[in-house]
């Protein structure tokens, strides 16, 4: 009954794996890197609840009701926090843990994919926290609370954190195989080409136009304007991936409604999402809708109109007066992209459609623009429950951002030609019928946003190819901090749809503007008579919580916090 | 009582029936032949009564003078009945004996050394003085055979049948009569002037055998040396509670029992500690053993406890070692005594109607439209209630149904009903919906017990059954318990005995897929009262009503408990006993979770599922585990002269193992018959396994002398598997003394003061308080959260920092404590001053810098001091033929980082100087009246960056820097932040009084808490306190929270002195100008009183009950949270916190119950 030695105290896990038992197989290595894919962007509520806009903070779109606070970074309504604030670094961790671990394992099979991909996630984490903080300490390897170094590190500039990343994305681009050889799912070589390519034209902008300011980097941004274009290229030329083409009317639409983009050529990466898979309900689902956002009325106002000319000067603008009128000749990405009467809001199995008469403009979820948005919308209702739609799946990066990358940064540089517009922009108005952009005779249009420095028309032209083709996949608040875009922002108020008779019917009492226009934000925002609070000493990047500075002396503010 | 409830009922009785029946032929419990052996030369009286007492069990009830008479005796006396013995001891003495049940009474031998006549060799016989007198109890009533003698002699008689007595004092003897008498008082009578007396007698005050459970062994409690409570079957009997924790609440100074997670869900635990927080984090719970084996305190019948001890200093626990550094219960059960009768056999009963306590009420459903339309206008938004809206909710509150209450959406698919029905116009009391008036609890208890020469018994069967305060809910609680404990003196040298246990609880209640149990609280509060219960026209509960999902959401839970103890008692030699004790608990619990189809209706008149068929499910969890604890100790004692001593050695081992299962199955087939074989989804199983073991020795030796100098010494080695194999052992001494002062001859209030105890210890324990493998790295296993194709894939996360050299917590403790009874033990104190220092406390490391990316490990690094004290009163009198007493206690501990590794003092962990519990926070000004005001006022931004407005709260500047901020957020450096409270609740009290008169008896106890800081806005878990400050979806207005402040614009009119900040109609965001941080303003005090338990009780005299062979029988109304003394506003305050955050879980119950108490 006794035992007379320790047995019984020595007692390892039961139900999970230590240390020293993993790292033997690929396979291990595989289980490994799983994990890190949780970290790419999904949809905010799977379930109940609701997905604003991915843009839903912007000069393009705006929020209301519960997600109202989705305002406050254009708004500037940031603190210095105690604790939390982003500086989150278990990404960082858990991709330098595998780096650190994986040479335990044998080469062989997927090894060098595997390895690839942890390079792959170890930049995206980075990315995030770039985005917030700019300068970074750079952490190579997993630290432990003896690595005082490292833990103490300041943060380097933000051009050496992004040389940092750069490695990275060059050994997995390296390491990694294409799309057709891999399990579906998977990064892969050209992700992380286009992710490259991203990351690229994102510092090469900033470290432009940011150069004489605070924010500013090492450079001027030319190095990683070059490596933008020639990654955008690589890809474009790679022949892995392309746009997809169709009824220029249905195309554009179709393209963000669907479940499942294994197939589709355009789509590089995408966060799917399976109800079954999940034992829940998933995926965006159709009652959220408008997801108490909007489209805001300066977005409508920059399509082009089907002349190919600004609706500041074209004859065929029909003015915005009615959501029937505005749509008309209008670039066809607009129709496909705003909720007009008639469009399906749900198709049951049996076919019956729902159709959109008037946006809701009160109650919990309600649009405040009197625009609502049918981007990643699915009306088709789920067959399994009959009465929700499910599974709308979440596009992370595709095709035609590396086409827009690759203009712009072409533009950027000042080597932009007409075959590079062509292999670009053209595509992507041509998909939809729009006329081609032609360099040299490109109409000026007096409605061109002011940035407060020089642009050039066809960047102007770029800029706003990527404004309506990218628009609510969550490009819109980067491109204006990247842009410098605080003239866009400081004494701006966002406004909706015109308050027609027939808005006023269904939902009397709003707050519009002297000229009949919805005015949702007339008293919310905290800067001079409701116009954005955004603050263009400070609100860049984002504050470094105080308990951080306090641990490490060596580690410096952001400007203006 | 429910069908159901009669049926159980009748299960039961028959249960009880067959049991009966069964024992009672089994059972001749008659006289008392257990056999013992004395061997003794010249030994003085009192040391075989010692002997007799260790041999048999019996006591001894005698007075110092009586024995004072007694010669020495010298038996040789071989395996003889407890009356041999005695009668051989007590041949030659002037003294008798009297067997009564396990008590041996001595008294003078008749006739005594009587003075009826002269003594007649006498040859010069002293002058005498002859008193006389009468003797009776304190009802004037004769008593007989009480011993007179005088003071310092041997002279002594005994009333005869009417009370009286005679007795002469011899010349140069003191004049005064000593006179006693069993179960009273003794007395000391100067008759100095008088010849003649009357003496009245009390009961005695004094508990009698006053053995006290201490750890592994019974001391007597005038020997006690360590701090330590104790409670008596009787001071929880008839209350209408189901568990033990409920009936200690207040009871015992220091012993902190509060509310948990589970609020006062039936069948719900609370959250206890001893001496209060000590450690970082863990639970600090005690170690509670039940008749020697570790068990949950919740899951034995609290009507079959005899007595719980509670050992709060480390003297007293050391000998429990590793899993008793905060304190250990000690809780005794009821076993068989012998009787007059066959069998003693008690039935009780307690039948109880239970209502919330406090369940905060909605205001007008009127006022509720327009404060949340001010929230709205607050934040900019457009009103929840337009006028439409309004007009109709008018017309429905003056005329019900009147006007359309919600509107469906033209699609027809969906209603336009906001949130929660925000915007709906219905006018609807959901407190009386939701609610039942009265929720039913009952309670039944039948135990047969005896004993005789060679065999004891006890069997129990309990019942309790408690249902929920939710109309709807089908909410339960069933506890079934069912107890025995049988003991067999095998052969003169060796007692064998088994406790078995077990009991079986069911808990039903509804769930909820995404957040489980306990979330209906948490969604009533934020149901809308213009919402409609039902649709339009129909019978069918609307959607937000949540009643159809809680009807088909099941949490079904059945938890098994079963013990098995056998145990051997050997006597190898006169005082070595030899305990062999053998501890098997096994755990069997099961939970079904299920979740079947249920509809709510479209406008267009379809049902739509509330669940999709495809997510019905089924997902039971198993969990198992097994405590295997071999103990084996022995104890020698010895008496040399006045020095006693006890030696105890022993060795313990523990292992424990459990294993789980945990399976999802999805789309079910068939509502009726949720199972995995009939779910056709996706089926998922997990399991979770562990273990681990300790091995422990022990010792104790006791050491008293004269009864007046009293010293004990403790040592334990614990090894636990949870720690590295170089960390594993750790060893805990105590040394503990007591000085009974009034034992001395010089002591100088003899006359005034009954006893006076000094006591001092001084002790040393570890806590394995951690979780499992913490030394191990290891590494998770989930299925992937992003899709791989269609399919979710296995993932590996990165283990976290692992824990390296992790050992033990040690908690040393020093106790300086005075026990005092006086006024002939009418009243009688304890008081207890303690301080302990926790040494090497498990917490999070040193605070690091984000960049390390994972949780810093947790490691040995703080020390916390903890200083406190305890104070017991009591007061027992009686006034005539009405008796009474009254008892109180006071508490307090505060305890304070001594050490811990955060050189900059950053505020967001332990920082060195730290009090527990302290809360930061900022000290504020009032609110703002107008823009002007919050332009002039200090830039505030840091607390919000957005605008600030009227009816905002206004932050002083501590530091006069023109802003608010919290400078580099330490201790030293803090900006505007203040300490401005402590959440821990201090000075804890209980009192209690008691009257008796003639079968009455009525009694009161009072619990609580004398100050404490609530910080309960907190975003997550103060929602209900905020009210309208909340987002659309958690916002209520109860009543009390229309105090806000509104401008004018408001429908409810101005209110510029309110107590509540500005309401905006947002989830966070404006709200946290207010709310967003700890604020004077808005951290309520949570003192309290409470008036816990009131009892009016009638015993039916015996002359009426024997004629139909009841011994006794006692009837009784009990009421349960009757009244509550606070200033908190809205909540409850023993009810802030729980699962769901403040004021959302469930309330406390106020019960009336009746019940009875019988005697066969």
């Amino acid at each position: 009954m006794f035992v007379s030695c320790e047995k019984n105290l020595d007692r390892t896990p039961l139900d999970q794996i230590s240390d020293p038992e993993f790292w033997k197989t690929d396979g291990d290595l595989e289980l490994y890197v799983n994990n890190l894919y949780g970290q790419l962007p999904g949809w905010l509520t799977t379930g109940s609840g609701g997905n604003p806009l991915l843009d839903a903070s912007t000069d393009v779109a705006i929020a209301a009701g519960l997600f109202l606070p989705t305002k406050d970074p254009m708004d500037g309504v940031i603190n210095v926090p105690a604790t939390g604030g982003g500086w989150n670094w278990a990404n960082v961790r858990n991709a330098n843990y595998f780096l650190d671990n994986a040479d335990r394992v044998p080469a062989g099979g997927l090894k060098n994919q595997y390895v690839g991909e942890g390079y792959f996630f170890r930049a995206w984490s980075y990315f995030t926290l770039l985005r917030l903080f700019g300068d970074l300490p750079i952490i190579p390897k997993t630290v432990t609370p003896d690595d005082q170094d490292l833990l103490y590190s300041p943060r380097v500039s933000r051009t050496e954190v992004v040389n940092f990343m750069i490695k990275d994305l060059d050994s997995a681009i390296a390491k990694m195989k294409k799309k057709n050889e891999l399990p579906s799912g998977r990064i892969n070589r050209d992700i992380a080409l286009a992710f490259k390519a991203r990351l690229c034209l994102y510092e090469g902008t900033w470290e432009k136009y940011h150069l004489n300011d605070a924010f500013k980097g090492a450079t001027n941004g030319t190095a990683f304007l070059e490596l933008a274009a020639a990654s955008a290229k690589s890809l474009i030329d790679g022949g892995s991936y392309s746009l997809v083409t169709g009824n220029p009317n249905q195309v554009y639409y179709e393209l963000f409604n669907q479940t499942d983009y294994r197939q589709n050529p355009e789509i590089l990466l995408f966060r799917g999402y399976n109800q079954e898979a999940y034992g829940s309900n998933f995926g965006n689902q159709v009652w959220n809708w408008p997801n108490g956002s909007g489209i805001t009325s300066e977005m409508l106002r920059s399509y082009l109109c089907t002349d190919g000319l600004p609706s500041s000067v074209s004859p065929l603008y029909k003015g915005d007066l009615d959501i029937r009128l505005v749509v008309q000749n209008r670039d066809p990405r607009l129709v496909q992209t705003v909720m007009n009467p008639g469009d399906p809001i749900t198709i049951s199995l049996s076919n019956d459609t729902t159709k959109f008469v008037v946006p809701t403009l009160t109650a919990q979820q309600y649009c405040p623009t009197g625009y609502e948005s049918q981007k990643f919308r699915r009306p088709q209702l789920d067959p399994r429950t009959g009465s929700y739609s499910a599974n709308q799946a979440y596009i992370i990066m595709r095709y035609a951002e590396a086409l827009l990358i690759y203009a712009e940064a072409r533009a950027e540089l000042g080597q932009l030609t007409q075959a590079d517009v062509d292999l670009s922009i053209n595509r992507l108005r041509s998909r939809v019928g729009m006329p081609r952009l032609v360099l040299g005779s490109i109409t000026v249009d007096p409605a061109w946003p002011d940035y407060g420095y020089a642009v050039s028309d066809y960047l102007h032209e770029i800029r706003r190819e990527r404004q309506v083709e990218l628009f609510s996949e969550g490009f819109r608040f980067d491109d204006l901090m990247r842009w410098k875009g605080e003239k866009l922002i400081v004494g701006k108020r966002p406004k909706g749809a015109y308050y027609t008779a027939e808005l006023k019917a269904v939902n009397a009492g709003l707050k519009a503007d002297a000229n009949g226009y919805l005015d949702p934000y007339a008293t919310l925002l905290k800067g001079p008579a409701s116009t954005w609070g955004f603050d263009p000493n400070k609100n860049y990047l984002r504050p470094i919580r105080t308990n951080e500075l306090t641990l490490n002396t060596d580690l410096k503010q952001n400007p203006g916090w | 009582m429910s069908r159901k409830g009669v049926a159980k009922w009748l299960l039961i009785m028959k249960m009880i029936f067959i049991l009966t029946v069964a024992f009672c032929f089994t059972v001749n419990a008659e006289g008392f032949s257990q056999k013992i052996s004395l061997s003794l030369k010249n030994a003085p009286i009192e040391k075989v009564f010692k002997e007799i007492t260790n041999q048999t069990g019996m006591s001894f009830f005698y007075t110092e003078s009586q024995i004072r008479k007694a010669k020495r005796i010298s038996v040789q006396l071989n395996n003889v009945s407890v009356e041999e013995a005695l009668n051989a001891c007590f041949e030659d003495q002037v003294l008798t004996f009297q067997i009564v049940n396990k008590l041996i009474i001595v008294k003078a031998k008749e006739p005594v050394t009587v003075n009826e006549k002269p003594i007649e060799e006498a040859s010069l016989p002293p002058p005498a003085q002859i008193i006389k007198g009468t003797i009776t109890d304190e009802e004037g009533k004769p008593l007989k055979d009480v011993s007179v003698m005088v003071k310092g002699t041997n002279i002594g008689t005994r009333t005869g049948e009417n009370g009286s007595f005679q007795i002469e004092i011899p010349d140069g003897a003191a004049k005064v009569l000593v006179v006693s008498y069993v179960g009273m008082d003794s007395q000391e009578i100067n008759v100095s002037s008088n010849t003649t007396v009357s003496v009245k007698m009390l009961p005695s005050t004094k508990l009698q055998d006053d053995l006290v459970v201490v750890g592994y062994g019974t001391k007597k409690r005038e020997n006690l040396t360590g701090a330590l409570s104790t409670v008596s079957a009787k001071e929880i009997e008839s209350r209408p509670i189901g568990n033990t924790q409920q009936a200690l609440q207040g009871l015992v100074p220091n012993l902190n029992l509060s509310v948990s997670n589970a609020g006062g869900e039936p069948g719900a635990g609370m959250a206890m500690n001893i001496r209060g927080l000590q450690s970082f984090g863990g639970s600090n719970a005690p170690f509670v053993l039940v008749d020697h084996v570790p068990m949950d305190i919740n899951s034995i019948d609290p009507s079959t406890i005899e007595s719980v001890t509670v050992l709060k200093d480390a003297a007293s626990t050391a000998i429990y070692g590793a899993r008793a550094a905060y304190g250990v219960i000690l809780i005794t059960t009821k076993s068989g005594k012998k009787s007059k009768s066959n069998a003693n056999v008690t039935f009780s009963m307690n039948l109880g109607l239970a209502e919330p306590v406090q369940f905060p009420r909605m205001v007008g459903t009127m006022e509720f439209a327009h404060a949340m339309n001010d929230a709205a206008r607050n934040q900019g938004s457009a009103p929840w209630y337009n006028q439409d809206a309004l007009d109709r909710l008018a017309k429905n509150i003056a005329n019900p149904g009147s006007a359309p209450v919600m509107y469906g959406r033209p699609d027809g698919q969906t209603w336009d009903i906001g949130t929660m029905g925000l915007g709906a116009a219905d006018n609807t009391d959901w407190y009386s919906i939701l609610m039942k008036d009265q929720a039913f609890r009952q309670k039944y208890n039948l135990g047969i017990s005896g004993a005789n020469d060679k065999v004891d018994y006890y069997f129990n069967v309990g019942w309790y059954d408690e249902e929920g305060l939710l109309r709807y809910g089908g909410e339960s609680f069933n506890r079934y318990n069912f107890d025995a404990k049988v003991g067999a003196q095998a052969t003169n040298w060796a007692r064998i005995s088994v406790l078995f246990k077990y009991n079986q609880a069911v808990q039903e209640f509804p769930w909820e897929q995404d957040l489980g149990r306990g979330r209906i609280y948490d969604m009533i509060t934020k149901l809308k009262p213009t919402m409609p219960a039902k649709y339009p026209g129909t019978d069918i509960w609307t959607q937000e009503s949540r009643i159809a999902e809680w009807q088909a959401l099941r949490d079904n839970t059945t938890l098994k408990q079963m013990v098995i103890a056998p145990r051997i008692i050997i006597t190898p030699l006169k005082d070595w006993v030899i305990n062999l004790e053998f501890n098997y608990t096994q755990n069997n619990d099961q939970q079904e979770l299920s979740a079947t189809e249920w509809f709510w209706m479209r406008p267009n008149g379809q049902l739509a599922p509330g669940i999709p068929k495809p997510n019905t499910s089924y997902r039971p969890r198993i969990n198992t585990s097994n405590y295997l604890s071999p103990n084996l100790y022995t104890s020698y004692t010895k008496s040399i002269k006045k020095h006693d001593f006890t030696v105890l050695a022993g060795y313990q081992q523990e292992t424990f193992q459990y294993f789980n299962i945990k399976a999802d199955a999805t789309y079910l087939l068939s509502n009726n018959v949720p199972a995995i074989n009939t779910a056709v989804g996706t089926k998922t199983v997990e399991d979770g396994k562990g273990h681990w073991g300790t091995q422990s020795f022990f010792g104790r030796l006791n050491y008293a002398f004269d009864n007046k100098y009293l010293f004990e010494a403790n040592f334990r080695a614990d090894g636990s598997s949870r720690f590295e194999p170089d960390d594993r052992w750790g060893y805990f001494p105590s040394v503990s003394a007591g000085w009974v002062f009034s034992e001395e001859n010089f002591f100088p209030l003899k006359k005034a003061v009954d006893f006076l105890k000094f006591r001092a210890s001084f002790g040393q324990l570890g806590n394995q308080n951690v979780p499992n493998y913490l030394y191990i790295p290891t590494m998770g296993i989930a299925q992937s959260n992003y899709l791989f194709g269609p399919d979710r894939l296995w993932a590996v996360t990165a283990p976290n920092l692992s824990s390296v050299n992790l050992t033990w917590e040690t908690v040393s403790t020093l106790d300086f404590g005075v026990d005092f009874r006086m006024f002939r033990n009418r009243f009688s104190t304890s008081f207890d001053w303690y301080e302990s220092h926790t040494g090497n406390l498990v917490g999070p490391g040193v605070a690091l810098p984000a960049v390390l990316g994972t949780a810093v490990p947790l490691e040995n690094s703080g020390e916390v001091k903890t200083t406190g004290f305890e104070l017991e009163l009591k007061w027992r009198d009686k006034i005539g033929n009405v008796q009474y007493e009254i008892g109180g206690n006071l508490a307090n501990n505060k305890s304070v980082v001594t050490k811990y590794n955060n050189p900059d003092k950053v505020l967001t962990t332990y920082y060195e100087g730290m009090v527990l519990g302290e809360l930061w926070g900022y000290e504020t000004a009032g609110l703002f009246q107008t823009q002007a005001e919050v332009n002039n006022w200090v830039n505030q931004s840091f607390i919000y960056s957005g605008r600030w407005e009227p009816g905002d709260l206004k932050y002083i500047d501590q530091d006069k820097d023109g802003k608010i901020g919290i400078g580099r957020n330490t201790a030293t450096d803090h900006g505007d932040k203040r300490i401005i409270g402590n959440q821990l609740p201090q000075y804890m009290y209980g009192f209690n009084a008691a009257v008796f008169w003639k079968g009455f008896d009525f009694s009161v106890f009072f619990q609580g808490v004398a100050k404490q800081t609530l910080y309960i806005t907190e975003i997550f878990n103060g929602n209900v306190y905020r009210g309208p400050a909340n987002g659309p979806f958690h916002a209520m207005v109860y009543e009390g929270q229309l105090d806000y402040w509104r401008d004018d614009k408001s429908a409810l009119g101005p209110n510029p002195n309110a107590f509540f900040a500005k309401p905006y109609s947002v989830f966070t965001g404006n709200n946290d100008k207010n709310y967003g941080n700890p604020t004077d303003r808005f951290t309520p005090s949570g003192a309290y009183l409470r008036l816990k338990n009131l009892r009016i009780g009638y015993t039916i005299p015996p002359r009426i009950t024997n004629k139909v062979r009841i011994a006794n029988v006692k009837a009784y109304i009990s009421g349960e949270n009757i009244l509550t003394f606070s200033q908190l506003k809205i909540l409850d305050p023993e009810q802030t916190g729980g699962r769901n955050g403040d004021g959302r879980t469930y309330p406390l119950s106020k019960v009336w119950s009746f019940g009875l108490n019988v005697n066969f």
